[in-house]
């Protein structure tokens, strides 16, 4: 009943497009309920509780094995040996075609009726990652979307055994680097730095990543003092480091505002460790005096 | 950073809770001493203006409240204070994203008063509480051999600690205390030396421009934090080895002595990395690599000079 009043009366009509919103109405932009803010998958079907627990039982053996593993890796690494030599690239993604593309999430504006922009993530005639589609800012006239024109994908969350939610681990590098094969278009890298609670949840850093269009690849070392935060796309005035013991995905997005087709072929994603590089934030950090109110 | 005036207020604060647990006659006073201590530290972790201190801040209040009201009903809460295992997950988050000072008063002046409580109104011998000193020594060793970030490893390394502590003050205020006092002081030294040098994870040790030098006062101090003879660092750890052997606690001293040496294992690793990778040149050996006073302190805090001071009085 007070999801009802929430929805249908109380809820001012610029905040909903159709979405389930939330049943607790708070007047405030950082309060979460879903994970997701009310994008729904709504492909996916409902399984009923019985379904659910037959369907939990079958992973059962999966994961008992999956956390075997786990401990018998924690006993056994060393993680000093681990540690990545100065120069060498160690590479996260390969992309070819025995990649299992189903491990990325491809998403455009039309998926929730938001826009008319296309995208596929494949293999390229070479045989490297195809990031590709058509871009559009023709907005839908549905009275409530003011922008449109986005294509992104998304690596997945790792997961540890038990389905928990684990992380990438990156604090022993300095510097992503990318093998790419653009059309001159410029890209946005994406890391996702969700936290545990929920005014986290959307908190990513991002670097513009411009792309060459001619037939020679090119290799992007950007350092991660180059990224910066935002929350929900929206940069934030107090900068800081990205927490790379804590990425929890990664993401290229399309949204220059162009329409027209766009082409980013990928060979891989990887991390480097180069010593010389000290910096910990490119951006202004505002730092005040002790005696100054607030910061 | 660390001494504007509103984090000075807040170390008197936390300063005079101590004395409010020490002095206290009962134990609600005790109590409100705890959550004073607690109210006066959440300042140090949001000293670092990052989301990650931010969500340190939150979960450590979340914790601390829940083992406030447990700490009403029983002994339970104050194994989850002292961040003992198996109820220190919180710590390591915690740890991880405050800066070196936070970090310092985390592991010993926020242990103070729930190690004084304990010994006021709790009885150590019951075997709850050799459950979790066992489980806190095998957790603090064990996941220690894991970790490449020194906040971690040192966080690990205090769990291990709060084990020999809960022993400690199990014989006593006095061996307590001493214990405590040692342990300040090593960790004391290795928290100035990664704070000056500003290391924080394994890999930053083999840096070019890291002097030999600084190496050798960083693996001096670490090893006498992992308790090696003849550093300081080893006389309370003789101590309590001998308490608990003379009251035929014999599994606590194996499992104290065998997890004694995974840590000093997890130290040793870090600085053979350091010393293997970062190469070594007795050029530099002479010249201090601090100010003075500084290095003399450490110095005398980390040798055997320390030791036998220490012994005699």
């Amino acid at each position: 009943m007070y999801r009802f009043i929430a929805n249908k009366l109380l809820v001012p009509s610029t905040c909903v497009r159709g979405l389930d919103f939330p049943g607790v109405f708070v007047p405030s932009t950082s309060f979460h309920e879903y994970r997701k803010s009310g994008y729904v998958d709504k492909t996916q079907k409902k399984t009923s509780t019985r379904e659910s627990i037959r369907n939990g039982l079958k992973e059962l053996k999966q994961e008992i094995k999956n956390w075997t593993a786990e401990v018998k890796d924690g006993v056994m690494m060393d993680p000093i040996m681990a540690m990545p030599l100065p120069g060498e690239v160690d590479a996260q993604w390969f992309f070819n075609q025995n990649t299992n593309f189903d491990d990325w999430v491809v998403t455009a504006d039309s998926d929730h009726n938001e826009g008319h922009s296309t995208c596929s993530f494949g293999v390229s005639p070479v045989g490297k990652g195809l990031f590709s589609g058509n871009l559009s800012t023709q907005l839908v006239k549905d009275g409530k979307v003011k922008n449109a024109g986005y294509c992104n994908i998304k690596s997945i969350r790792p997961l540890k055994s038990f389905k928990r939610d684990s992380f990438h681990d990156w604090s022993a590098y300095t510097h992503l680097v990318l093998r790419v094969r653009g059309d001159g278009r410029s890209y946005m890298i994406n890391l996702g730095s969700a936290g545990y609670f929920d005014i986290n949840w959307n908190d990513q850093f991002h670097f513009a990543l411009y792309t060459r269009g001619g037939p020679h690849w090119q290799v992007s070392k950007i350092p991660f003092s180059k990224f910066f935060m935002t929350s929900k796309g929206r940069v934030q005035d107090h900068q800081q480091a990205v927490p790379l013991n804590r990425i929890t995905s990664f993401g290229i997005t399309a949204a220059d505002k162009i329409n027209g087709p766009f082409r980013l072929e990928i060979d891989y994603v990887g991390l480097e460790r180069d010593p010389t590089h000290t910096e910990i934030s490119a951006y202004e950090q505002y730092k005040t005096p002790y005696f100054y109110a607030g910061y | 950073m660390w001494l504007s005036p509103a984090l000075f207020l807040m170390l008197i604060s936390i300063l005079t809770s101590v004395c409010l647990v020490v002095s206290s006659p009962s134990l609600f006073i005790s109590w409100v001493g705890l959550e004073l201590n607690t109210l006066a530290f959440m300042p140090f972790l949001l000293s670092k203006k990052s989301k990650l201190a931010s969500e340190a801040s939150i979960k450590y209040f979340l914790t601390q409240t829940l083992a406030s009201i447990l700490i009403l009903v029983g002994g339970l809460g104050l194994s989850i204070k002292l961040g003992a295992a198996p109820f220190h997950s919180w710590v390591l988050s915690v740890a991880e994203a405050s800066g070196w000072l936070s970090i310092f008063t985390l592991l010993t002046i926020q242990k103070v008063n729930p190690l004084l409580i304990l010994w006021m109104f709790c009885p150590l011998s019951m075997e709850f509480f050799y459950g979790v000193v066992l489980s806190s020594l095998v957790v603090g060793g064990l996941t220690g051999l894991t970790q490449t970030s020194i906040r971690s490893m040192l966080t690990f390394s205090s769990i291990n600690h709060v084990g020999w502590l809960m022993t400690a003050i199990s014989f006593g205020l006095g061996v307590g205390v001493y214990y405590f006092l040692i342990y300040l002081a090593t960790l004391l030294c290795s928290i100035i030396i990664f704070h000056m040098f500003n290391v924080s994870h394994v890999n930053q040790l083999s840096l070019l421009n890291f002097k030999p030098s600084n190496q050798l006062l960083m693996f001096f101090a670490l090893l006498s934090l992992g308790g090696l003879p003849p550093f300081l660092g080893f006389l309370p750890k003789w101590m309590v080895l001998q308490l608990t052997i003379s009251y035929s606690m014999l599994l606590v001293a194996g499992v104290m002595v065998s997890m004694s040496l995974l840590v000093l294992f997890f130290y040793l690793r870090l600085m053979f990395s350091s010393f293997i990778m970062g190469g070594l040149s007795f050029t530099t050996f002479i010249k201090a690599p601090l100010p003075l006073p500084i290095f003399f302190i450490l110095l005398f805090a980390m040798s055997g000079g320390g030791l036998a001071l220490a012994y005699f009085l």
